[in-house]
């Protein structure tokens, strides 16, 4: 049962993930102004993408070309355990952030292969900012862990702890909100769409991708915004409706839903970058020391609450 | 009839590795040094065969050798011996084959005859002390390690090889005799009284006394393993030996200084005031940031590596730490988990360390240098060897279905299930341990995939890689059994967990074993089948929706300029970010310097970086010592005025004064 609730949760998740990077890209342009693209333009590029001719560079190896399978592959994975529609599947939290990791790995070793500076730089700087975010992941985390009394990340949703019982856990969503900008690559950490290559990070490092690598890629970025958008509001507010039975009623209720719930997310992601800039590179270790503190507060008061 | 045979096998394989160095000794020819090699792993594979049956007989302890002259057993095999003797022999199994393979390639630099005849000898030195229940017995086995180790670092002669072997000596030497120190303070000077007498005898010493052999068994047994402050030989000395016995240093030999410092905090001491553990698992934690933050920033490839060694060394010191911590707020299952987190851990990094040296040996001898800075591209010219390598990075970055993982994930996960219940101040303890170990984490990921991508990934920087070729079988053979034990490790970490009888650990669901805490459970195969499977489904995906082979080969776009290898993101430039954040801890000095093209130009210069990567621990803690040892042994020098009369007299005032001292 649980794997049929698990391979439904993919299939959505997967069709939907380029409708939410659409959504958010569509209120970016409607708050700056801009009439803005179709939110389902995305499905039309990755379509064109998977049909046009691949340039593969003299200078790379084979490890070029694992790349995007295992970054891809290691997404689907997270779509697939998360609680995001159903209320996941073996999601040791240390598990969980163990597979982002090696998502991030290989897109460094894929930037670095391209044997140009830009790849590299692209590279350097994605592996300091995750490898840096780790102990941030990890206390922010067990910060939820203590508040819920268990490690699953499914389990912490199922366990049903809203704002409103126990508002000290807000600190630890702060740090998850600052978790997720980084993990994504979007402001202040990094511009999504930007084209200038000293301020680039994720798009460095796949320059040298093109056709169906380029949208493997892009698709696992599309799938990562999703997840977070979803886990991120499942931990908000987690007794909102997940899917526990199949049928058609409650999967095309939890279709509406989770529209419902990216829509929201995005369109507060789209303010939020609207209204920030980014930061420094070398400014960086402020943010990251920053979201490490609030996950610390978030855990050391759940820890002092527990006892009282 | 199966004890006898344990006993029998045991024997055999301590014969073994000591007559391989008798025979080592016999010819210069290498077919003689190949016989001492093959017996030697055959030796080792029987002693981890040994210790697999030890654990199925299911017997607490095992005598091996007894003898009336040396008042009782001498040697003797239980529980926690047997594991360490199972991990230490297994990597010598590996290290040995690929000796016979390696070796052969450098026999213009080392004479192959001694570096045989010590590698047995040192390997003998150290079965010698996992089996030993008498202080003597483990020193004297302690002493043929440190000793053989020691020359085994000399045997390049290189003026480097010698200072460090120098440091080495130092410090292994202070280490031992503070090791010899704590065991006769502990057995009150009985050296032949097994280490279950000393427990009994010790049970009367003063808190202080116990104070004294605790801070002298953590200078002993850690300035073997290289824990801070004591580590500055581990980084020169480990490098400079041949890589096989780099291998053997980093992987084994380490483990050994552990298993020392396990065995009187298990079976001498009794449970330790709770602020001693607060220091083991501070100078582990310090260690292991130390460790990895010099293994980021390193561009020697062996350097690299032996930084790893010392923040891994770190992180089991801190799990140690936190075991004893345990026993002292008596929070018995937290016990049991870190202990046994110790034990994987420790076996897992036996396995990829020791095949990440050996690979490294690879690597430099296709590369004929250490320097990340040269290398680039060689995945072009060995590609199944880079597949390999790559396999061993991901288990030592402790990623999900590796081996790496499991240790790390028992104890962190054990940490979150015990926070909750303990005081305020333990908390803080937990919580800081939990953030150092994932901090860590974090960094020696970075390290270990900038090593494996400025080695293996993009074009080549120098001519030699242009000219590397796949490592012969042999070679290949061994790193690939590092492989898959590790990989074995990291799928069937609950039944290895079974058949050592910390079953408890583990939870039976269906089919699948997979480990389990008090809240938490992690299947290992069901995660890892979970990856290659998605993985699969992408590949398979990717065909339906795309063309199979719509491709062209170009070179990487460089705004339209041609493009070299000169070009690349170098490993200075690629650490630069951490450099730049932690500039505090490491105060290294970057220098631009200008030449002029034409001296009488001041606007054409050619310029380059300078970047000094001082060690600023050694400048403040150790060049102090120096110039004080220096200071005061010209003091002395003043009594040395080389009058035979004055010597004299000064033998009399010392004997005098010793008559009164007695008295």
């Amino acid at each position: 049962m649980t794997i049929i609730l698990g391979f439904i949760q993919l299939v959505i998740i997967l069709s939907l993930a380029p409708f939410c990077i659409g959504l958010v890209r569509f209120f970016k342009a409607r708050l700056q102004g801009r009439r803005g693209a179709n939110p389902f333009l995305s499905y039309f590029s990755l379509a064109t993408l998977m049909r046009k001719q691949m340039v593969i560079s003299t200078n790379t190896t084979w490890v070029f070309r694992l790349v995007p399978y295992v970054v891809l592959g290691s997404t689907v994975v997270l779509a697939f355990i998360l609680p995001l529609i159903t209320f996941g599947y073996s999601s040791n939290l240390f598990v969980v952030a163990g597979i982002l990791m090696i998502g991030a790995i290989f897109l460094v070793f894929g930037g670095i292969d391209s044997a140009s500076a830009f790849g590299g730089m692209g590279a350097s700087r994605e592996m300091t900012i995750s490898a840096l975010l780790e102990p941030t992941i990890i206390i922010t985390l067990a910060g939820f862990a203590v508040v819920t009394g268990t490690s699953d990340i499914g389990d912490m949703v199922a366990a049903q702890i809203t704002i409103i019982q126990t508002p000290h856990i807000i600190l630890s969503i702060g740090a998850l909100i600052m978790i997720a900008l980084s993990e994504n690559k979007r402001y202040p950490i990094d511009n999504p769409s930007t084209h200038l290559e000293l301020t680039m990070i994720h798009e460095a490092m796949v320059l040298e991708y093109s056709g169906p690598y380029l949208a493997m890629l892009e698709f696992a970025s599309y799938i990562k915004i999703t997840i977070f958008a979803l886990l991120l509001s499942n931990i908000i507010w987690p007794s909102l409706f997940l899917l526990e039975s199949v049928d058609f009623i409650s999967i095309a209720t939890i279709i509406i839903l989770t529209i419902a719930k990216l829509i929201i997310s995005m369109a507060l992601l789209a303010f939020f970058e609207s209204i920030i800039t980014k930061i420094r590179l070398y400014r960086m270790q402020e943010y990251l020391t920053g979201a490490f503190l609030l996950g610390l507060a978030g855990l050391v008061i759940a820890l002092i609450t527990n006892t009282l | 009839m199966n004890t006898q045979m344990i006993v029998f096998l045991i024997w055999f394989s301590l014969i073994g590795s000591f007559s391989a160095s008798i025979i080592a000794l016999l010819g210069r020819r290498f077919i003689i040094q190949k016989i001492s090699l093959a017996i030697l792993s055959i030796a080792a594979l029987v002693g981890a065969i040994s210790s697999i049956l030890f654990f199925l007989s299911a017997q607490a302890n095992i005598i091996i050798g007894s003898s009336s002259i040396l008042f009782g057993s001498v040697f003797e095999i239980d529980y926690l011996s047997a594991l360490f003797f199972f991990i230490v022999n297994t990597v010598i199994c590996i290290v040995a084959l690929f000796s016979i393979g390696y070796l052969p390639l450098y026999s213009k630099t080392y004479n192959l005859q001694s570096v045989t005849f010590l590698m047995a000898l040192f390997i003998f030195g150290m079965q010698l002390v996992l089996i030993s229940t008498t202080p003597i017995s483990f020193l004297a086995g302690w002493e043929i390690m440190s000793f053989t180790s020691l020359f085994l670092v000399f045997t390049d002669k290189q003026t480097e090889s010698i200072k460090a072997g120098l440091l080495y000596l130092i410090m292994t030497h202070l280490g031992a005799g503070a090791i010899l120190a704590s065991f006769s303070i502990l057995s009150k000077g009985l050296f032949f009284a097994s280490f279950d007498e000393i427990s009994i005898i010790s049970s009367d010493l003063s808190i202080g006394l116990l104070g004294v052999t605790f801070a002298l068994a953590v200078f002993g047994f850690g300035s073997k393993a290289g824990l801070w402050p004591f580590h500055v030989w581990l980084p020169e000395a480990h490098p400079q030996a041949p890589s096989n016995i780099s291998a053997l240093m980093s992987g084994v030999m380490l483990k050994v200084a552990l298993y020392g410092f396990l065995r009187l905090a298990l079976s001498v001491w009794p449970t330790l005031p709770t602020g001693w553990t607060y220091i083991i698992i501070f100078i582990g934690l310090i260690t292991a940031v130390y460790g990895v933050l010099y293994a980021v920033v390193e561009n020697d490839l062996k350097k690299i590596l032996a930084y790893s060694s010392m923040e891994n060394l770190g992180l089991l010191f801190s799990m140690v730490g936190v075991a004893l911590f345990a026993q002292s707020i008596n929070q018995p299952l937290l016990f049991t988990t870190a202990i046994t987190a110790v034990i994987i851990h420790t076996f897992a990094h036996a396995l990829f360390k020791s095949g990440l040296f050996m690979g490294a040996g690879v690597i430099m001898s296709q590369a004929h240098s250490r320097s990340l800075e040269v290398m680039g591209g060689l995945a072009h010219y060995m590609p199944k060897f880079s597949g390999l390598i790559l396999f061993l990075i991901l288990t030592a970055v402790a990623l999900p279905p590796f081996s790496g993982f499991i240790g790390e994930w028992i104890f962190l996960q054990e940490i979150i299930n015990t926070i909750i219940s303990i005081s305020q101040l333990n908390q803080g303890l937990l919580i800081t341990v939990l953030a150092t170990f994932s901090f860590v984490g974090g960094l020696s990921i970075f390290a270990m995939v900038r090593m494996f991508a400025l080695i293996f990934l993009a074009g080549s920087r120098s001519k030699e890689i242009t000219h590397a070729k796949e490592p012969n079988f042999l070679l290949s053979l061994s790193v690939a059994l590092t492989v898959i034990a590790s990989v074995i490790l990291g799928l069937g970490a609950p039944s290895i967990l079974k058949i050592i009888g910390l079953g408890s650990l583990t939870i039976n669901n269906g089919l699948k074993t997979s480990l389990a805490l008090t809240d938490g459970n992690y299947n290992p195969l069901l995660i890892g089948s979970l990856i290659i499977g998605s993985i699969i489904l992408v590949f398979s995906l990717r065909y339906i929706f795309s063309k199979r082979k719509f491709e062209r080969a170009y070179h990487t776009w460089d705004c339209g300029q041609p493009i070299n290898s000169q070009m690349e993101y170098t490993a200075t430039a690629f650490s630069a970010p951490i450099r730049f954040f932690f500039n505090i801890l490491f105060s290294f000095n970057k220098k631009i310097i200008d030449t002029r093209i034409i001296p009488n130009n001041k606007w054409m210069i050619s310029r380059h970086i300078e970047l000094n990567r001082k060690h600023i621990w050694f400048e403040l803690f150790y060049r102090p010592i120096a110039r004080l040892t220096l200071l005061l042994s010209t003091l002395v020098r003043r009594i040395q005025n080389g009058i035979i009369q004055f010597y004299i007299s000064l033998i009399v005032l010392a004997l005098i004064s010793t008559v009164f001292l007695s008295i």
